[in-house]
């Protein structure tokens, strides 16, 4: 920082020099009465302003090295945090693999019913307006991520439900055969949760679908048909869906079979 | 629905589902006006 120079204009420091001059010229003291308090004065503050500026100098001194010793602490500060990140790996690494967590790039299926009512699409809980649902939980607290385990919030815990076979199911329900029902395979991503019989997972997308309504039937795994079937499933039973009821044996093997895609990684 | 105890978490890679878009319907070319 550079300290401000009081200066003069030339007008005055001409007089001034003029003062000077006639001072050395003429014995005129005793006509300077005024201008001797100006001097003291003036004097004085110029003082005062050598001291600030002493001062300033030390400080800025005192900046400068408080400045340099924060670069220091901002490298301790980086390095520490990127040892912190190695340590944290470590140590995650190590309890994922004692506590058995998996990884997987491709959705965890499963199979879910579904019922159809007002023309809408309803699992156990809570209305499907697409076919991806988020899980939700009324003790969720803000950052943690769902679903809870099964000690948090259960019975019966938050997340999308899923079961690992159709026999889960009872006969005509795994079959497909459920008047007012869906039958499917939902992909589960985020976190899932894998139970003996089944999963609960963050988020879920219907894969597939079978449905039985309005003396229809619709076997379909595309998704852009799905996705239409939740907005109204009404109008797609009726534009897509068959009259003739499909063979129970049908609906099964097509529902597995979409179950086992991207399954070898989990 | 009971789905037995619990095993394991399983950290599944989120796939961005987005919606999907209806197809664009292209109208039929406006009828031929009859004559009188």
């Amino acid at each position: 920082m550079r300290v401000p120079v009081t200066d003069m204009t030339p007008d005055v420091r001409d007089q001034w020099l003029r003062l000077a001059t006639y001072r050395q010229r003429y014995q005129i003291e005793d006509r300077l009465g005024t201008i001797h308090s100006l001097e003291k004065s003036l004097a004085r503050r110029q003082s005062r302003r050598s001291a600030l500026s002493r001062r300033i100098a030390e400080l800025e001194q005192a900046l400068d090295e408080a400045l340099r010793e924060m670069k220091a602490v901002d490298a301790e500060i980086a390095g520490g945090r990127v040892a912190g990140a190695l340590l944290i790996a470590q140590v995650l690494d190590q309890v994922i693999e004692e506590m058995g967590e998996a990884w997987s790039p491709a959705p965890v299926r499963g199979f879910r019913v579904w019922r159809i009512a007002d023309n809408k699409v309803k699992g156990n809980q809570v209305h499907w307006p697409t076919r991806t649902l988020s899980s939700v939980c009324l003790r969720q607290l803000p950052g943690e991520d769902l679903p809870h385990p099964m000690s948090r919030c259960g019975p019966p815990a938050c997340g999308i439900y899923a079961v690992k076979d159709l026999d889960k199911f009872p006969r005509d329900v795994g079959d497909g055969m459920m008047d007012r029902s869906m039958l499917g395979v939902v992909g589960l991503t985020g976190k899932v949760i894998e139970h003996s019989d089944g999963y609960r997972g963050q988020h879920g997308t219907v894969m597939a679908m079978s449905v039985n309504h309005w003396n229809r039937w619709l076997m379909t795994c595309d998704a852009r048909l799905i996705e239409e079937f939740f907005n109204n499933p009404r109008d797609v039973m009726f534009d897509a869906g068959d009259k003739t009821k499909p063979d129970p044996t049908e609906v099964r093997p097509f529902l597995e079979a979409k179950r086992d895609e991207e399954r070898s990684w989990t | 629905m009971d789905i037995g105890e619990e095993i394991r978490i399983i950290d599944v890679e989120e796939v961005d589902v987005a919606p999907i878009e209806k197809p664009i319907e292209i109208p039929e070319p406006f009828p031929a006006k009859r004559a009188e």
